[in-house]
């Protein structure tokens, strides 16, 4: 009786943390800054990682340009809710917009030993002031810590070079081309009972290079129950192999040469195959 | 409490792995014939050889005649086995590009019987399919091969397979004033073609009993076409049931316990189903128009038939008791014999329109009707056990006044892979087993 109620219980919790996790837009209502609130800035947690993705050129130039009215609200957001949208906005201050970013994901990890901004209560006149010192200050310990920016270093960006961007998806035609190559390694008997009703989902795990590392097809329980659905699964399998198999014409090693800055982007591939959406030929 | 700790740990793991993943969407696909790799399999001495190579040769033509693979060449080989029992290497096959694998050997025992063992492997995967045993005597040979294919069919496709099956059919002789007509049973593949009667008596529409012990058809006594059983082990045949009238169209019940026909009595015909056992009669249709070529579903719980009432020549469900009578084909011309799929998803029939005849597919509601194969006259569907091929036969127009061959053929019900069963006579009429037991 108690097993069963703790196992219950801790799947509710990991629903519930999921949400928390990968549904953060639940809380995303934007809201108005609260001219009378105190405004906390910490960032003393602050590490900048591979997924931030922000070129150092970029955020450079921004630097000079963008006003301080943007940090403000950042710094607020940051502060209230931590949300996955603050990425897609445009970074101000190169090292305090990234860091604000990254404090998100990472918040347990403290790589840069700098000492905590004291949670300062700030009247509604001085909180931009108060930010504003924060940032500087950082700056100012960044430019001391960091080594002198190389033009290799200008270049690489961040994680993938100037062009890559977190988030940023392949386009329609890349995807498009991906699909038509599979489409075309995918043999199937179009005489299977009941495949006008089959769609097989096939998870494929690729390695930086374009091979193909696992490729697992995820209706286990169709797939052990349902013959047919067996053969289906296994030809769409086969067909991701077949395609892994064409040396440099894979449709994958392709990818890797054309993206490799976006190799988080298509390290694993949720692939779904429709037998008859697109006609059996 | 770790317990706890590690389902959630997982969770969080599963969330946010989907959540790093690239979507695509592959719509459609090729169906090109499966490349598949058949080394002759390994004897254990010179007696059994000829039996290893007579298993490899018979599997490759049921499976090569299915239309879904295509056997390698044996030449472009690169790995040679020594043993059943030695895994293969991968490398070597997927650089020929074969994409499945059937590995097999022959072993004489000391009791005279042979070990047929195969192997089936995905050559992609890396991984084993399926893999038999099987002891017998070295004459059964040829069953032992259907059955390997079979299982390499049922596998790969997730059908069963229908190589291990026969076929009854009727085999011409003589011209066309004094045609005579046999009944004959054969393997699937037209091998082992046994002539059952003598010819004295015509002899019609054959048809099996699911438990493939008796067929059923019509043969003229007395100039009188009546519905008569034969008993394939005994070799006799029984006439069904004392009926007034004349009756023909035989075929049994899913049970093999009755058969529906039909009965033709002062100029109307009807359906009737009569129990084996009881020899009860019952009349399944009522209708001043011809109802004829009954065929159960699959469940036993519908017959699909033609009939006139509407005019011309038509397709009907009705229940099996006969109520709910329901019109399925509406297309242009006359459509005949219909036949319904071992697996239930269509029926098969005959059709005649603008001076053609064609076999065609519909599903059980009269929908997505489809013409599979056609000609000067197409006749008689009747499917193989796993509902996804049809055998019919063919009978080329006359030249020069004389009649044309008539051929058995089978067709996938994709209409693809059309095929000519090679028979010594002319043929007709085929009726389709259920696999063997």
């Amino acid at each position: 009786m108690k097993k069963p109620l703790l196992a219950s219980v801790a799947l509710h919790i990991a629903v519930v943390v999921a949400i928390l996790v990968d549904l953060p837009m639940w809380f995303s209502s934007p809201r108005p800054l609260p001219e009378d609130a105190p405004i906390i800035v910490d960032l003393s947690q602050i590490k900048i990682s591979e997924m931030t993705n922000l070129p150092k050129q970029r955020t450079k130039k921004t630097t000079k340009e963008n006003p301080v009215k943007k940090n403000e609200t950042k710094v607020v957001k940051v502060k209230e809710t931590p949300k996955p949208e603050l990425k897609k906005e445009k970074t101000p201050e190169k090292p305090a917009d990234v860091k604000l970013e990254e404090a998100k994901k990472e918040p347990e990890t403290k790589k840069k030993p700098e000492p905590k901004p004291k949670k300062t209560e700030a009247p509604k006149d001085n909180g931009i002031k108060n930010l504003l010192a924060s940032v500087e200050k950082i700056k100012e310990n960044l430019e001391k810590e960091t080594p002198p920016e190389t033009p290799e270093d200008k270049n690489k960006g961040i994680a993938g070079g100037q062009e890559g961007s977190y988030m940023q998806d392949l386009t329609i035609s890349e995807k498009d081309a991906l699909a038509a190559k599979l489409r075309s390694c995918w043999n199937l008997d179009p005489g299977v009972k009941g495949i006008a009703d089959m769609i097989v989902e096939v998870s494929a795990g690729l390695s930086p290079e374009g091979a193909v590392n696992t490729v697992k097809i995820m209706d286990n329980y169709r797939y052990n129950h349902d013959e047919a659905f067996r053969s289906v699964a296994e030809s769409a399998r086969r067909a991701v192999l077949i395609c892994g198999n064409m040396g440099e014409e894979s449709p994958f090693v392709l990818l890797a040469k054309r993206h490799p800055d976006k190799y988080s982007l298509w390290q694993n591939m949720r692939l779904y195959f429709n037998p008859l959406d697109g006609g059996v030929k | 409490m770790r317990k706890i700790i590690l389902m959630l740990l997982v969770s969080l793991a599963m969330v946010s792995q989907a959540k790093a993943e690239l979507r695509i969407d592959v719509s459609g696909a090729k169906s090109d014939p499966m490349p598949i790799a058949i080394p002759t399999f390994l004897a254990s001495d010179k007696e059994v050889k000829g039996v290893a190579e007579d298993i490899t040769r018979v599997i490759m033509a049921d499976l090569e005649r299915s239309g879904l693979f295509e056997i390698m060449n044996q030449n472009g080989f690169i790995q040679k086995f020594t043993s059943v029992d030695s895994r293969p290497k991968f490398n070597d096959w997927q650089a020929i590009n074969a994409q499945a694998l059937i590995q097999g050997a022959v072993e004489q025992q000391n009791d005279g019987k042979v070990k047929v063992s195969f192997r089936l492997w995905d050559v992609l995967a890396e991984t084993q399919m399926e893999g038999k045993n099987m002891t017998t005597k070295a004459d059964n040979w040829r069953r032992i091969a259907h059955i390997i294919a079979d299982s390499v069919y049922k596998r790969i496709t997730g059908e069963a397979g229908y190589f291990d099956t026969r076929v009854v059919y009727i085999a011409e002789t003589g011209n066309q004033v004094k045609r005579v007509k046999r009944l004959a049973v054969m393997d699937q593949d037209g091998e082992n073609i046994r002539i059952l009667t003598d010819g004295a008596d015509m002899i019609l529409t054959p048809r099996f009993s699911p438990n493939m012990q008796k067929i059923t058809y019509l043969s003229y006594y007395k100039n009188k076409p009546r519905v008569y059983i034969f008993d394939m082990e005994t070799g006799k045949q029984e006439l069904v049931g004392n009926f007034p009238g004349m009756t023909f169209a035989p075929r049994f019940s899913p049970d093999s316990k009755s058969v529906i026909m039909s009965m033709a009595l002062n100029g109307n015909s009807e359906i009737y189903k009569m129990d084996l056992a009881t020899k009860k009669k019952v009349k399944l249709t009522n209708h001043p128009a011809i109802d004829t070529s009954p065929s159960f579903s699959p469940d036993g719980k519908y017959i699909t038939f033609n009939s006139d009432r509407s005019g011309t020549p038509q397709l009907y469900v009705m229940k099996a008791d006969g109520s709910d009578v329901k019109r399925i084909s509406f297309g242009n011309g006359k459509y005949a014999t219909p036949v319904w799929s071992p697996r239930g998803d269509y029926i098969a029939f005959t059709k005649i329109a603008d001076g053609n005849f064609y076999i065609g597919i519909m599903f059980p509601d009269g929908t997505g009707e489809r013409q599979l194969a056609s000609g000067y006259l197409v006749e008689a569907p009747t499917w193989a056990p796993n509902g996804r091929v049809l055998m019919y036969f063919r009978q080329d127009a006359p030249q020069a006044g004389k009649p044309g061959k008539t051929k058995i053929y089978t067709v996938d019900i994709t209409g693809y892979n059309e095929r000519m069963i090679d028979t010594p006579t002319d043929a007709s009429d085929p009726a389709w087993s259920p696999l063997l037991p």
